[in-house]
């Protein structure tokens, strides 16, 4: 058995715990071990049981607080530490600029010796050092594949592409971004038109600045620059660029021209740039919606490319559960 | 094409004059000629020209100039054809009330010039779409451009998307 412990039981949790709880016979036979939450954290209260949260009743209705386990008034910060959890979900909204209440959740939980899987961007794209020198200290794997196009395995090409180096990263990592662009593309929409109807189907927040301002795209590119290319960067390093001033006319012209006008995240010679770039309709970078699309240039081996839903709660349960699994595997269970 | 041609002439009054016919009279357009004064070998002095030879009959004129120089006596010591690169822009913003002729001077230097624009736009008062295709002779040329075309970003305040 290896026990779970959930900080956040937002859209990414709640779908993380249906997938436990529907497929976790299946994840079970991959690792011969079984998955149980013992700890689902809100910011209010926590429901706990050291021998397995039953997910029935969750699974249900979705309400953390009606639970039999719910424990009303427990610190999160203060509970991580003596929970029964091995492994640590930590998928609390970012704050930009704090990185909190995640980055004090992630480090508070190496700290204790627990290892971390995480869909929150922003502990890593302003402490990636801190966090990856603790683990190593401590001896606890941290994984955090999701923050990153979810359930694409673009960082785990790590491993994968192990033989080489990546030496430019080129990435279209903002689905609300890539969408809009996408439907002034194709629809000939003005922006504020493309962005409502963005904000209607949910791929944009009401406040859209982190994603069409390029910040989100930055946080994620400096996580692939520093993982996959073993830099030390952090969002302050990042030339950021964002969509809201592409007018229809500029979109039409470069349509006219066999282009696309997208945003995209570079990563190459020390620098680190998220920004507008026209690119031909043929190139695999040409993606369009949601959809992400990555491209890693290596210095042997030429170049690699990655597509997929870069979001949504199932796709971000399905990279969180993959880097749980990965580390389960090893647990003595 | 823009090549570059570096050859060994006796330091005498009318030499210059006389390697440059063969050039002049078979259709190349001399941009520039520099004598490396630094490496002269005896009373040998290297000069390097850059020249311009349009694509039409560039084959036929290429060859004419060669043994027009062989002709004369002069040594060839490189004659290298380096591709003109063509790099095209999205300018976004108020590009023709931010005094549009002065953006293209402005872009119009020794090795690069423009080669096409192409607009859309609702109202000359309105935000524009301006396409800028340039020409650059090398590649040496395209941080100069770069930083060109960022100076009248921040001064004009558009939006530039590069290809």
């Amino acid at each position: 058995m290896v026990n779970l412990s959930l900080i956040g039981y937002g859209t990414v949790g709640k779908d993380v715990v249906r997938s436990v709880a529907s497929k976790g016979v299946l994840f079970g036979e991959k690792i011969q071990k079984k998955l149980v939450f013992t700890e689902i954290y809100e910011n209010d209260g926590a429901v706990t049981n050291p021998k397995g949260i039953n997910l029935e009743s969750l699974v249900a209705d979705g309400n953390l607080r009606q639970h039999p386990d719910w424990k009303p008034g427990i610190k999160t910060l203060d509970h991580i530490v003596r929970g029964a959890g091995q492994i640590i979900i930590e998928a609390t909204p970012t704050n930009p600029n704090t990185g909190e209440p995640g980055l004090s959740h992630v480090l508070a939980a190496i700290q204790a010796g627990k290892h971390v899987v995480s869909s929150n961007k922003g502990p890593f794209y302003l402490q990636y050092a801190k966090i990856l020198n603790l683990a190593k200290e401590k001896k606890v794997k941290v994984r955090f594949g999701a923050t990153v196009g979810s359930a694409i395995p673009i960082l785990a090409a790590k491993d994968t592409l192990a033989g080489c180096e990546v030496v430019e990263i080129q990435a279209i990592i903002n689905g609300t971004s890539n969408f809009i662009l996408s439907r002034m593309t194709t629809e000939n929409e003005p922006f504020e038109l493309a962005l409502k109807e963005a904000q209607q189907l949910g791929y944009a927040e009401a406040d859209p600045t982190l994603d069409v301002g390029g910040y989100d795209a930055a946080g994620k590119l400096v996580i692939l620059a520093n993982h996959l290319m073993g830099w030390s960067k952090t969002i302050k390093d990042v030339k950021i660029e964002g969509i809201t001033r592409v007018t229809s006319e500029g979109v039409e012209l470069a349509k006219k021209k066999g282009l696309l006008i997208k945003q995209i995240a570079f990563a190459k010679d020390g620098k680190l740039e998220v920004g507008l770039r026209l690119i031909p309709q043929t190139s695999p970078l040409a993606t369009m919606g949601t959809l992400n699309a990555i491209m890693l240039r290596t210095d042997v081996a030429g170049d690699y490319y990655f597509m997929g839903r870069g979001a949504g709660g199932p796709e971000a349960a399905t990279g969180i559960l993959s880097d749980v699994i990965y580390i389960a595997r090893d647990l003595p269970g | 094409m823009v090549l570059e041609l570096e050859v060994r002439l006796m330091d005498a009054p009318g030499k210059l004059i006389e390697m440059l016919e063969p050039l002049s009279q078979n259709g190349a357009n001399i941009q520039g000629v520099f004598h490396m004064h630094g490496e002269v070998q005896g009373d040998l002095i290297p000069v390097l020209v850059t020249f311009l030879l349009p694509e039409h009959h560039f084959e036929s004129n290429l060859n004419k100039i060669k043994k027009g120089l062989i002709a004369k006596g002069i040594e060839i010591v490189r004659l290298s054809a380096e591709q003109a690169i063509t790099i095209s822009f999205l300018a976004l913003g108020h590009v023709f009330q931010t005094d549009f002729v002065d953006t293209i001077r402005r872009l119009s230097k020794p090795g690069i010039r423009v080669i096409s624009i192409e607009a859309r736009f609702k109202s000359i008062k309105d935000p524009s779409a301006v396409l800028f295709s340039i020409q650059i002779e090398n590649k040496q040329k395209e941080a100069e451009l770069m930083q060109l075309i960022d100076e009248i970003r921040q001064e004009k305040d558009l939006v530039i998307i590069k290809g």
